[in-house]
């Protein structure tokens, strides 16, 4: 499966939360945040990683990728990532398909609540 | 009467002297009881006397002063702005030309635009390397009100070829349009035959000022460049069109695949890659058979991969198999390097290649495929007699199955009877099993540390597990004692007992040249929260060298000194700006919340400011402190009017390598519409990929 980014913006286009400014903007602290953290494999290429964030970050709803240090640099697979997202413009399960559309495979490993 | 006013100068400079010398004294005075120095000479007293006046408030020291009496720059910017009229008189009114020069130089570290109209006066200077030093400064200290004076000195017949350049950058500089005017009007036009080329500078200058461009214009500017006969700017233009990345620059780039400068030829296939046009794929599988170096068969190869990835892989698989050895050998490091599991059978072929460097270059590559079958493939390597052909394999088969074979690295490398003759093989073992978290080469690692075998990052993910009744960190303490100032953050981290008191005694006791030890022990009690230390930090906050008065007062601000913080805003303000970058990195190292508190808010302020350096400076520290928070500052500035600022904020994130930071670029690249601020963040996100 390639990255597709027609795809990826294609489902963001489900929500009109992802329309903004021309450029990057805070998110008030008043939002709620909440967080999952996934074990994600890649699209095998050099730049893996940014490739995904860039996919994701289109979507403003999301508001950070943290990743794990890999084992290896540039290593595509076997990834964890905890992104944090803003509930009232994105979905859970949004999130969840925005990652499959950007990764090979995606899985769940906890979802963490933030205070 | 004359005499008589005169002896009253004297006598009130001396008070002044010996008042403002006090502090120095006292600490020269320290030094010669500890160290038994000899007393200062003659002229050594005389630039000290220099110094106290400039502290006093003197403008009219450095007039008359000679090479002799001149005192050290970082003496005289130590004052800060407080300097700046002494240093304006010194260029308006010294009869010696390099002395003016000297303090022309020094006007544009200190950042003081209250110098600008002197500046600009000293354009008219008679002699052509301090009006260099003049232009210089101008560009450090950019305004639109000097486009004028530049643009006359820059019309003149007579002036140096060398201060004409310095004048078309320094106008670049500007972010003025009357300035892009000239520069364009350089730039498209046809050189004189008998007159230096000054095309490139003008390109240069001009692509400081892109951001005052309309894009096809811009585009249409490099489009002729690339087709310049001047290599200088066909090469500026290759590095203008990777980072514009637009389609029609194409065209004008294929043909300098094959430009007879090498430079030129790489940067064309990188730029190619770049704006990912399958138009250019054509060109570079023509000229892959035909590449002659390393760098530009992988330039082309990365560019091909990107363009047409099935086209790419029918050409490599073609070099994978050339006659010459190290064509193979640079063809399975580019497939390792490319990630695609496309590569792996490519590789298998390789792994039974005749020679044994290429066998290793395959090796390596099938390790960063990420592939698990990769693992059944080098199995077979892993005892090879070979010794670098058995580490690769390895260290190949540990990383494709997750360090999961940190076994093999043990036995095969760290303590097999093979690898006694060889500790670079050893060495790398250690370090990598330290990685993995193994106990086993604890005491390895850290004599490998002591012995300066082993950098501090090779070991220092490892050494900060430290567990409790380890060794370690008292080791660790006493290699920092004898003098290894890198080591004061991991010391600070484990915090062995007795490091506070320790760093107390060596602030005490070391001389006060060693200025390294100094900040190191000063830093030490700031991590280690010595608040017992704090008078003899006080003492050191009056120090005449920045760095140790910078530093004492952070470890203050860090231990509760209340007022620290308010004076090293002080310093902050008044710091010459080619020191803020560091003053940055030293005030940023507070962690703790109180003093962080007290800062912040007039950090803030003067983020907003308008001396962009050292707005810019705070929004730093920022940055470091609060990285989601304070990166939008630098985004602001980043689509700024002002060239300058829009630089100042590139530097500023390209000094931070936090992996937040990362992440942060790669949101805004994704939401960012304005061309030349999404430039700059790719730019900037390409560096930190590459390191």
């Amino acid at each position: 499966m390639r990255v597709s980014l027609a795809g990826v913006m294609l489902l963001a286009g489900c929500s009109v939360s992802h329309v903004g400014p021309a450029f990057d903007t805070p998110i008030p602290a008043g939002e709620v945040r909440d967080s999952l953290e996934l074990k994600l494999t890649l699209e095998p290429r050099q730049d893996c990683e940014e490739s995904f964030d860039l996919a994701l970050y289109q979507h403003r709803g999301i508001e950070l990728i943290r990743w794990d240090r890999p084992q290896g640099p540039g290593r595509c697979e076997g990834r964890r990532a905890t992104i944090r997202y803003i509930p009232a413009r994105i979905q859970r399960a949004q999130v969840i398909r925005l990652c499959r559309t950007a990764a090979r495979q995606v899985e769940q490993v906890e979802q963490v609540r933030q205070p | 009467m004359i005499a008589n006013r005169s002896g009253q100068r004297w006598l009130l400079g001396g008070v002044l002297v010996l008042a403002a010398l006090a502090p120095t004294l006292v600490m020269t005075a320290r030094a010669w009881t500890v160290a038994i120095e000899p007393p200062p000479s003659p002229w050594e007293l005389a630039r000290l006397r220099v110094v106290a006046q400039i502290k006093a408030g003197d403008a009219s020291v450095l007039i008359n002063v000679t090479h002799r009496e001149m005192p050290a720059s970082p003496d005289i910017l130590n004052f800060g702005k407080r300097s700046t009229k002494a240093l304006e008189r010194c260029l308006s009114d010294n009869v010696n030309s390099d002395i003016r020069a000297r303090c022309a130089a020094m006007l544009g570290s200190l950042g003081d635009r209250r110098a600008l109209p002197t500046l600009r006066v000293a354009l008219e200077d008679w002699d052509a390397y301090v009006r260099r030093q003049v232009i210089r400064t101008l560009r450090h200290l950019p305004d639109p009100a000097s486009f004028e004076p530049l643009a006359r000195l820059y019309g003149r017949q007579d002036e140096a070829l060398a201060n004409r350049q310095a004048i078309l950058a320094t106008l670049g500089a500007l972010s003025s349009p009357k300035a892009v005017q000239l520069l364009r009007k350089e730039l498209l036009r046809k050189p004189d035959k008998d007159k230096p080329d000054l095309r490139p500078q003008a390109f240069e200058a001009l692509w400081s000022s892109r951001h005052l461009y309309a894009r096809p214009t811009l585009v249409a500017d490099v489009s002729q460049a690339l087709r310049s006969d001047n290599s200088q700017l066909a090469h500026l233009a290759t590095e203008a069109a990777a980072e514009l990345r637009d389609p029609r620059l194409v065209q004008h780039l294929v043909p300098l695949v094959q430009h007879p400068s090498e430079d030129v030829r790489n940067k064309a296939v990188y730029a190619l890659g770049r704006i990912g046009d399958r138009k250019a794929a054509r060109a570079l599988l023509l000229h892959l058979p035909r590449a002659r170096e390393a760098r530009m068969l992988n330039n082309i190869a990365f560019a091909l991969e990107r363009l047409d990835r099935q086209a790419f892989f029918a050409a490599i698989q073609k070099t994978i198999e050339h006659k010459q050895a190290i064509i193979r050998l640079n063809a399975a490091f580019v497939v390792g390097d490319v990630r695609r599991p496309e590569g792996l059978p490519l590789l298998q072929r390789a792994l039974n290649d005749d020679s044994d460097y290429v066998k290793t270059s395959a090796i390596v590559a099938v390790g960063k495929l990420g592939q698990p079958q990769g693992v059944k493939l080098l199995e077979r390597f892993v005892h090879h007699d070979n010794l670098s052909i058995k580490q690769e394999a390895i260290y190949a088969v540990n990383s494709l199955t997750g360090g999961k074979r940190a076994d093999l690295i043990y036995q095969e490398l760290l303590t097999s009877n093979k690898t006694a003759r060889r500790p670079d093989i050893r060495r790398r073992a250690a370090i990598e099993l330290g990685k993995l978290g193994h106990e086993d080469v604890r005491e390895y690692l850290l004599v490998c540390l002591e012995t300066h075998r082993c950098g501090l990052s090779d070991v220092e993910q490892f050494f900060a597990r430290s567990k409790p009744g380890d060794r370690l960190p008292g080791r660790l303490l006493l290699a920092w004692s004898s003098g290894r100032p890198e080591l004061t953050e991991i010391v600070a981290r484990l915090h062995p007992p007795g490091a506070l008191d320790v760093a107390g005694s060596a602030l005490g006791a070391i001389r006060v040249e060693r200025q390294q030890q100094v900040v190191a022990a000063i830093d030490l009690i700031g991590d280690l929260g010595g608040a017992r230390f704090a008078d003899l930090l006080r003492r050191e906050r009056f120090q005449r060298r920045p760095w140790t008065r910078v530093h004492a007062l952070v470890a203050l601000a860090r231990v509760g000194d209340e007022s620290a913080a308010r004076q090293l805003l002080q310093e902050l303000d008044d710091f010459p700006v080619a020191w803020l970058p560091q003053m940055v990195e030293a005030v940023a190292r507070i962690e703790e919340s109180a003093p962080r508190k007290r800062l912040l808010a007039e950090l803030q302020k003067r983020a907003q400011g308008a001396q962009i350096d050292l707005a810019l400076a705070a929004a730093a520290v920022r940055l470091q402190w609060e990285p989601e928070q304070g990166f939008f500052r630098f985004l602001e500035a980043l689509a700024s009017k002002s060239g300058h600022e829009r630089d100042q904020a590139q530097y500023y994130l390209q000094r931070n390598r936090s992996d937040k930071l990362t992440w942060l670029l790669r949101r805004a690249l994704a939401r960012e519409r304005r061309p030349f601020t999404r430039h700059r963040l790719r730019k900037l996100l390409d560096a930190r990929q590459r390191s």
